[in-house]
């Protein structure tokens, strides 16, 4: 390192000095008469060579920002507030992007692991039985080895989490390494690792946690060790247990040896690229599946896969949060402008003096890099504050049914986040600094040697154009945010048809429901029982096509298999007919009950109950958690009043099928209880606890179902929200700055113009006017583009509507009264300008 | 600037023969830098006299590329005096400076006879 060289000779360079100049003299004494050559100058090049005029200018520059910088105390706190909210936000966006889509696994090699799926004509996304699973463990030109896992939530001794199941070379396989005790090895059985996070924080740290003997899905599991902190899982997610793939049946239904649900995960040769795995991989597939026709193959090095999608989704996040750190550099920006041209007589007379442009504008940008190393330290102070604020609010109002499952990256800065933190500030810093070090520092030789140190001297274009663009983007943040927000009224208003209120969602292996189904009926403060093959609102239901008999149209109707109770349950209102009786449900009789809406869909304008629905003779399944009904046609005993399943607002024709906790197959028993929530759940739980330990995998109030769907909505709209609300006030503080600074510029021609008779009104509606053309142009720009974005998000959700006139409005209104507000006070001060005093003064 | 100037033009040689010269004295024995402008002065027979404003400079650059090293010592006569020494980079800098001028010369001897 050369530079470092200079810098180290510089900081000694008294002693260099003296050196050379001991030398140069010894060197004439000894040549004595034969000296020639002047000794100042030979000092004078020596001392270039090292570069001490360069170094000792910028040592100049950084002394004569300081001062200048400690002069005015209230610009710099200004700009660091700024610069450093908008630095914070955007390092927490980048903390957590690198968390999931940039920071490998702690494993070894994470870059060699792929997973990967065959597809076909019928589907994609297909599992693995363990004989696919040895045949791709074979595939030895691609894969130095695979694993198999299948993943699956459950409670481990009262504990929600996710546990694996895993093939026995896994962890040999992943090399992570463990915290405490062993790795599972091949012939193990009822033995199980704990990831780090479930031990921390779910089992208190327990140091006598291995050959503890804990209950998942009733069997018990003894904890042989922990696994290293960094490692929990390659599929994203977060896994708290890992079993022996051995113990498959005892953990999983009905699956035998052809039938398991397995995902495979490969780590590829050396050497060996990706798309000559992918050739021998489809060979592979083709030989076993006739009908598949290539292989999708996903690079397991980070949780989110880099992919097209990824960056898709974090592009509109980056940028909104980019757009909040542009208001705040066009905001420095303007004040530093303001600045430099307070400065102008002493800059237009350095510039007379022969002082280089360069020279200045390096001194100029040495002011604005120093305001960055500040900034970039608030900015880090404040990402780390945000990440913890917002960890903490997430579990706080996150449905408490599904905090427990909830697991978070670590989000501790790496060197990656500090380099974006480096790169930022400095990005940062040139941003809003070069462009009033350019404009400042033009040479005006002429106007200067006049000694005309100010007149035509307005980057007035440049200035309007940064509160232009500062409205421009506020006000797109806040249209957004207003989409948003009225999108997720709309899902919390939504009448489901059902009522949600007191009803349980309880999963377990169909083994157990049965028994659970019944000792539950009999607990006190429990009214309904009923199975179901999948719960409402979760999710869109599953969907098939119907006929009526004797037409040919297809009707496609969702569907779910539940029992007779699940309409009382849920208070469903029956119209006509029955529900199922308990034999129907107990025999899965061919019969159905439908909703209003099917009924029309079906027989428009004919009565539907006692018709008969003609089910399709054979139905692509989709998944292999796919479950159709085994008769092909069913007779309608029942027509009941619409029900909306998911909040996505899906249409409600859907058809129910009859069936009992006694038949295998279906995820869930609901229960409706009288009691209070704290009550019911450990009155379900010690009802549970009695038919087995730890039989139930989840236990969830529908409430909090329902309240997790809109979650997201609501996450969304507290992000667009928060940023816009920040760019608000930034853009507020903008304008404020921008028209105090106007106000004092064109002081003498208010002067003039109250001396010319113009009332108080006049100068604030001139003030007014001038602030109110700029957010006119900045809103319309912001207008304009949220509508060029409009066709992106429209048709993705039913919720989210951006065409609605509302939200902007809303966001124009916001925007441009904030913009007059925030010209109030200048126009104030434009007022008590005095006229005699202003004509008199320069 | 002088933080780009690395070689030196305005002596009366060709640009860098003036480093190349002190390394090639250097590499004989270490010196101090009236000793090297002496003994470059008399091997040439009084063709190249160096003086202190282009010799010291030299010695500058070679030191901030670590060609030589330099250190205070004491000659023959008991006088203090600073001492420069080649490094391994200098000899080899020195060797490739060698062949380019060997190449340099041969290029000029050939237009010269033409």
């Amino acid at each position: 390192m050369k530079l470092w060289k200079r810098v180290r000779m510089w900081r000694d360079r008294r002693r260099f000095e003296q050196d050379l100049a001991e030398e140069v003299r010894i060197h004439r004494e000894m040549a004595g008469e034969a000296a020639f050559g002047s000794e100042a100058l030979a000092l004078e090049q020596s001392r270039d060579v090292w570069g001490f005029t360069w170094l000792e200018s910028w040592k100049q520059d950084i002394r004569y920002a300081i001062r200048g910088l400690r002069r005015s105390p209230g610009f710099t706190l200004a700009v660091v507030g700024a610069i450093g909210l908008g630095i914070g936000l955007n390092t927490t966006l980048f903390t957590v992007v690198n968390a999931y889509a940039f920071r490998p696994y702690m494993v070894r090699d994470p870059y060699s692991l792929y997973s990967f799926t065959w597809y076909a004509k019928s589907g994609n996304g297909h599992f693995f039985s363990s004989d696919d699973y040895e045949s791709a463990r074979g595939e030895r030109r691609v894969f130095s080895d695979v694993i198999a896992f299948d993943n699956f939530g459950g409670e481990l001794s009262g504990r929600l989490m996710f546990a694996q199941l895993v093939t026995e070379n896994y962890f040999d396989f992943m090399g992570a390494g463990m915290e405490l005790g062993r790795p599972l090895v091949p012939g193990d059985r009822a033995a199980a690792v704990m990831g780090y996070q479930t031990w921390q924080n779910k089992f208190g740290g327990d140091p006598g946690i291995v050959g503890r003997k804990l209950y998942l899905r009733g069997q018990p599991l003894e904890i042989v060790g922990v696994a290293t902190r960094r490692f929990s899982g390659v599929e994203g997610v977060p896994v708290g247990i890992w079993i022996p793939m051995s113990m498959h049946t005892a953990f999983k239904d009905g699956a035998g040896n052809g039938e398991l649900h397995l995902r495979l995960i490969g780590r590829l040769q050396p050497g060996l690229s990706e798309d000559t795995a992918k050739a021998a991989l489809t060979t592979w597939a083709r030989r076993r599946w006739p009908d598949a026709i290539g292989v999708v193959m996903t690079q397991r090095a980070t949780a989110v896969p880099l992919n097209r999608d990824a960056i898709l989704t974090f592009i509109p996040l980056f940028a909104a949060f980019g757009i909040v750190l542009a208001i705040a550099c066009a905001n420095v920006s303007n004040m530093m402008l303001a600045r430099a041209l307070a400065r102008q007589r002493e800059i237009a007379i350095r510039v007379s003096l022969g002082a280089g442009r360069a020279r200045l504008v390096r001194q100029l940008l040495t002011e604005s890099l120093l305001l960055a190393i500040p900034s970039s330290l608030a900015g880090f102070a404040i990402s780390v504050v945000t990440l913890e604020a917002a960890r903490r609010l997430l579990f706080a109002t996150v449905p408490a049914a599904f905090g427990q499952m909830l697991a978070i990256e670590d989000l501790r800065a790496d060197w990656r986040v500090f380099g974006y933190l480096l790169a930022a500030s400095i990005g940062t810093a040139l941003l809003f600094g070069l462009a009033p070090a350019l404009i400042t520092t033009r040479n005006r030789l002429v106007d200067a040697s006049r000694g005309d140190f100010s007149s035509d001297y307005r980057p007035a274009r440049l200035r309007n154009l940064l509160v232009v663009a500062q409205v421009w983007v506020c006000s797109l943040l806040l249209i957004c945010a207003a989409i948003v927000l009225r999108g997720e009224a709309r899902v919390t208003g939504r009448d489901l048809g059902i009522d949600v209120r007191g009803v349980w969602d309880i999963r377990m292996l169909s083994r157990f429901q049965d028994q659970a189904a019944r000792r539950l009926a009999a607990t006190p403060g429990v009214e309904t029982v009923a199975a179901a093959w999948h719960a409402p609102v979760y999710g869109t239901m599953r969907r098939l096509g119907l006929h009526a008999p004797g037409r040919q149209d297809e009707v496609e109707a969702g569907f779910d298999f539940v029992s007779g109770e699940y309409f009382s349950l849920f208070r469903i209102p029956v119209l006509r007919g029955r529900t199922f009786t308990t034999e129907e449900s107990q025999s899965e009789a061919a019969l159905a009950v439908v909703t209003e809406a099917a009924a029309r869909r079906l027989w428009p304008g004919g009565e539907a109950l006692g018709q008969t629905i003609d089910l399709p003779a054979s139905v692509l399944r989709h998944s292999p958690f796919d479950r159709m009904p085994a008769f092909h046609s069913a007779r309608v005993v029942g027509v009941v009043k619409d029900v909306q399943t998911d909040l996505n607002g899906a249409d409600a024709v859907s058809v129910y099928f009859p069936t009992s906790p006694r038949i295998a197959g279906n995820d869930s028993v609901l229960v409706r209880t009288t009691l209070p929530r704290a009550e019911a759940q450990r009155a379900l739980q010690a009802a549970l606890d009695e038919v087995g330990p730890s039989i139930a995998d989840q236990l969830n109030p529908m409430e909090d179902v329902a309240a997790v769907q809109v979650y997201p909505f609501r996450v969304t709209f507290w992000v667009a929200g928060f940023l816009g609300g920040v760019a608000l006030l930034m853009t507020i503080s903008g304008i404020y700055g921008v028209m105090s600074y106007v106000v004092s510029q064109r002081t003498k021609e208010i002067g003039i113009r109250v001396a010319l008779g113009a009332g108080q009104p006049e100068i604030v509606r001139m003030i007014l006017r001038q602030s109110a053309r700029l957010a006119g142009y900045g809103a319309a720009g912001g207008v304009a583009v949220a509508l060029a974005l409009a066709p992106l998000v429209a048709n993705q959700l039913e919720a989210i509507r951006p065409y609605e006139l509302l939200p902007y409005a809303g966001g124009v209104i916001a925007v441009v009264g904030a913009a007059l507000a925030a010209s109030l006070a200048p126009s104030r001060r434009a007022v008590r300008i005095d006229p005699i005093v202003t004509l008199r003064c320069d | 600037m002088g933080i780009r100037k690395t070689t030196n033009a305005d002596a009366d040689f060709l640009p860098g023969t003036l480093e190349m010269l002190v390394l090639k004295t250097l590499s004989r024995t270490p010196n101090h830098g009236f000793g090297i402008a002496q003994h470059i002065q008399q091997v040439s027979q009084d063709a190249l006299r160096i003086g202190e404003g282009s010799l010291y400079p030299a010695l500058q650059r070679l030191l901030l590329n670590d060609f030589v090293e330099a250190e205070w010592g004491v000659t023959e006569n008991n006088r203090r005096a600073r001492y420069y020494r080649i490094t391994k980079a200098g000899l080899a800098k020195l060797a490739e400076e060698k062949r380019s001028f060997e190449f340099l010369l041969a290029g000029i001897a050939r237009v010269m006879e033409a």
